[in-house]
């Protein structure tokens, strides 16, 4: 499984180079739009975390991946976004 | 925890670059590809323009509407008997269109000057169709387009204000 996820994040990566040398920096770019949600998708599986959860005192303590989640989560929710508006 | 490390630093950047993003969105003017812009920037031209000829000379025209919240967009024109038409290739579905149909009042931004003008939505069909031969001499490959597509094509009339 870390293999697979570890190939995903890679294509995820290509697929965002190529839009980028074979369609530029444009907003129309489905490509590189794509790979990045694939990317960013893969990376919240790295992150999966509640915002708070008990410590072995028994204590809530807020989770630091929770922060790395979120961006994760919200540069994905552009992305679906920016893919929608490109096909709708 | 390597991948882990990797990814939280590529977060980081992403982080920066949404923030970037988001602020180069919220305070922009021109529009940028097919995401609008806001208020137009430019020289303003006082004075009624009765020829438009000269705007034979730019490529695309830049669109200012709704004056009350500025929505501009870059749009295609044509230049019929010395008028100036700007058209939609989508039809009344463009927002920008909808915008104009509900206030005429709009600016037109070419080659960097900006005109106070209203844009008024051609109805006579031999004009529409006296305008589209206008087009597709200009540019032939337009005559391939099919009548469905040629009748999404709406024209507004530009009159200075």
């Amino acid at each position: 499984m870390r293999v697979v996820k570890v190939v995903i994040l890679v294509v995820g990566v290509l697929a965002v180079i190529y839009g980028l040398v074979t369609r530029g920096l444009t907003v129309g770019n489905q490509v590189a739009a794509g790979g990045l949600l694939l990317f960013c998708l893969t990376s919240t599986s790295y992150f999966l975390v509640l915002p708070v959860s008990r410590d072995s005192e028994g204590k809530w303590r807020p989770n630091p991946d929770f922060a790395w989640l979120s961006i994760y989560l919200l540069v994905a929710a552009i992305c679906v976004g920016w893919l929608y508006l490109l096909n709708r | 925890m390597v991948i882990k490390n990797v990814l939280k630093g590529i977060a980081v950047g992403l982080a920066v670059l949404v923030t970037v993003i988001l602020f180069l969105y919220l305070n922009r003017s021109d529009p940028y590809g097919p995401l609008p812009g806001k208020r137009l920037q430019g020289e303003e031209v006082t004075g009624r323009i009765d020829d438009w000829s000269f705007a034979a000379q730019y490529r695309t025209a830049t669109n200012e509407v709704r004056p009350s919240n500025p929505y501009s967009v870059y749009t295609s024109f044509v230049l019929h008997d010395e008028v100036l038409y700007i058209s939609s290739g989508l039809g009344p579905e463009s927002r920008w269109v909808q915008f104009l149909m509900e206030d005429p009042n709009m600016r037109i931004r070419l080659g960097g000057k900006l005109y106070k003008v209203r844009g008024t939505l051609v109805e006579d069909p031999m004009l529409i169709d006296a305008i589209h031969k206008t087009r597709e001499q200009k540019n032939p490959r337009l005559a391939e387009r099919t009548p469905q597509q040629r009748a999404l094509n709406l024209y507004f009339r530009i009159d200075s204000r």
